[in-house]
């Protein structure tokens, strides 16, 4: 209405404004905001334009399924920082020790371990660089599988529950986020087990790559469950909550954090620690805040331009071209994965997500593909930027702290960069089959949760 | 970040400086408050679970409580958020800049904050204060949805704040790229975001 332009026509302007901006590197909520308020203006008028940004802030947060986000980021920090990474590697390696690669095989198994109460890709990795590379390098592993088996063993956490990212693509998208939950969890057991074979198989070729590690007693195993138990107790309570439908996800977080919260305080009590425990519960609740506030302002940014393209018709428009291609409809979702996985490269994943579903989610629904499923699948692209060079934070991750470790004789055990992207290597072409293997078995995502219809 | 060092002689640095430092203990109180928020919707949701199941009497209002404060988490950390460079962004542009046309192009974009923020906050107080004067409450035990309301005009306020003193921080180093950056967020390398995360794990 003050240029004068139709309505389709704004949704491309609009569109293209705020590619502009986010390229510029303004902060992706204040981009998506400001180019749906112009666009919004320019549609219905000063009056709407201005009532609707002025609603969205509170409106779209608060929201009762959203609540369960600061929970589940909560349980990650005080699992981090109660110290259950160290009792779950030494646990895996107590059990899983024997096989080829045993080690690199028990760091795979901790950090899925740790997946089931952290969401933190890159934060897993770097717990797992000090609890994992150093004995992995005593026992004489390749340093390359060593960095690598770390770097993607990360990953897992974005797919097991509890997680974040999950939980943020099913209300973007209206879907259930118990159904969400529940359906990442054998996709990442898969890609955990992907990851198993591939080591043992590896290291099975050529032993020189990792040695079984052996001589510890049935006892010993046993005795190295109790300080894992409340990853267990995590995992049941969230899904038999969800599943049952007994509690919501924001009951089944609070009652997760809580459990998590008591081991913290026992362990400390029994280890004398109650002094360093409330600076560390302080950084916990503090980290929790920071992460919940980044991610509530992205939402409702991202919201005001959403409620300008639904007026703009985009979606509806994007959606009904692509159905009118004259290809098969998987061609168009591989071509959609690519671009995720280069988007993935230079932005956040949650960022991606956020900003690019409210367009792109109408078209893959109108292609037929299962929304569970989708959300998985884009979930497990985000994941492999996160290994993938130039970015690829977690290479990183594990490069830094690999500079500052050293052995029992004070030699350092660096593994530099560009060992960590060729120790990558296998675990990328894992992840590849990975996700063919999703695309080919779409049961693999929908089984769990088409049992709670 | 608050710069310690003194070794920016111009008078609008040490202005900036100053006004960093008067903000920033705000901005910390407000972000630990909201980590507070957090951990007691973690006792009230395991109060909740205890009274349903056990004594099979819910807290009346539940969802309506848990909904008042969500508005607290999702903004009294924003400022802060803000000032440490933590809201999103993409640095694939940006990233390549160096000297006045990095500053220039930061300038821009804070310039763009501040234009929609300055809308926003007019605009969500008057939503405010529709649902002040007419007595607006929530259904099941008619909390009063004013106080929720009036958080979302108040934070974006404090945010203004913190986006002027990053525009004049901006402006500053634009016009003379050889000062030391003060009361703005510095951009960080992968390695140094890596370095970040380590930090952060070697904690326990």
């Amino acid at each position: 209405m003050i240029i004068g332009l139709d309505a389709f026509t704004t949704g491309i302007v609009g569109v293209c404004l705020l590619i502009v901006l986010v390229l510029l590197g303004v902060r992706v909520f204040a981009a998506a905001a400001i180019s749906g308020f112009l666009g919004l203006l320019e549609l219905k008028g000063w009056h709407v334009a201005a009532s609707i940004a002025g609603q969205i802030p509170h409106s779209k947060t608060v929201t009762y399924p959203l609540s369960v986000l600061p929970l589940f980021i909560l349980i990650g920090f005080l699992a981090f920082y109660a110290g259950l990474t160290s009792r779950l590697f030494e646990a895996a390696r107590r059990w899983m020790g024997w096989v080829p690669g045993g080690l690199a095989v028990a760091t795979v198994m901790a950090t899925a371990g740790f997946a089931a109460v952290s969401g933190a890709s890159t934060a897993t990795a770097a717990v797992f660089s000090r609890v994992a590379i150093p004995d992995m390098l005593k026992n004489g592993y390749d340093r390359r599988l060593t960095a690598g088996v770390v770097a993607a063993g990360g990953t897992l956490a974005s797919l097991i529950p509890p997680s974040a990212i999950l939980v943020i693509y099913a209300i973007i998208v209206e879907q259930s986020v118990g159904k969400l939950l529940l359906a990442g969890f054998l996709p990442g057991l898969y890609s955990a087990v992907i990851y198993v074979v591939l080591i043992v198989g590896m290291c099975w070729w050529n032993p020189k790559l990792g040695r079984p590690i052996s001589g510890f007693t049935w006892k010993q195993r046993f005795e190295s469950i109790p300080g894992t138990l409340p990853i267990f107790v995590v995992v049941g309570i969230i899904f038999s909550a969800i599943y049952t439908g007994s509690a919501t996800p924001t009951e089944a977080g609070a009652l997760g954090a809580m459990v998590v919260f008591l081991f913290y305080v026992w362990r400390a009590f029994r280890e004398n620690e109650l002094s360093k425990m409330s600076g560390r519960l302080k950084e916990a609740l503090i980290e929790t805040a920071r992460l919940s506030a980044m991610i509530f302002t992205l939402i409702w940014g991202v919201f005001l331009f959403v409620r300008f393209l639904g007026f703009a018709g985009l979606p509806a428009a994007f959606s009904a071209w692509v159905v009118t291609l004259d290809v098969p409809p998987i061609v168009i979702m591989i071509c959609i994965l690519l671009a995720y996985a280069v988007l993935g490269m230079f932005m956040d994943a949650i960022g991606m997500l956020i900003l690019t579903l409210p367009v792109v989610y109408p078209a893959v629904i109108a292609l037929g593909y299962d929304p569970i499923w989708f959300g998985i699948i884009v979930v497990k692209m985000a994941e492999i930027c996160l290994i993938t060079p130039p970015i690829g934070l977690n290479c990183f991750v594990v490069a830094g702290v690999t500079r500052d470790l050293t052995d029992d004789e004070g030699n350092s055990l660096q593994i530099p960069l560009q060992d960590v992207f060729r120790g990558i290597g296998p675990f990328f072409v894992a992840d590849v089959i990975t996700v063919a293997g999703l695309l080919a078995f779409p049961g693999i995502i929908t089984w769990l949760p088409s049992l709670m219809d | 970040m608050v710069d310690k060092s003194s070794d920016h002689d111009d008078g609008l640095g040490r202005l900036l400086t100053r006004a960093d430092r008067l903000l920033a203990p705000i901005e910390d109180a407000l972000n630990l408050l909201s980590g507070l928020l957090i951990f007691g919707l973690m006792f009230l949701g395991m109060l909740q679970i205890v009274l349903r199941t056990v004594f099979r009497t819910p807290i009346f209002g539940y969802i309506d409580i848990v909904e008042a404060t969500m508005v607290a988490f999702a903004l009294l950390s924003i400022s802060q958020v803000q000032r440490i460079g933590g809201h999103v962004r993409m640095e694939i542009v940006v990233g390549y800049l160096k000297g006045a046309a990095l500053w220039a192009a930061e300038t821009i974009g804070v310039a763009v904050q501040i234009v929609i923020v300055a809308i926003l906050i007019p605009y969500s107080y008057n939503h405010f204060f529709r649902s002040w004067s007419f007595g607006d409450s929530t259904i099941d035990i008619e909390l009063p949805t004013w106080p929720a309301k009036l958080l979302v005009p108040v934070m974006l306020g404090v945010l203004l704040i913190r986006l002027v003193i990053q525009l004049l921080g901006y402006i500053r180093l634009t016009v003379n790229p050889a000062l030391t950056p003060v009361a703005v967020p510095v951009m960080k390398t992968v390695e140094q975001q890596a370095e970040d995360e380590i930090k952060g794990a070697s904690a326990p």
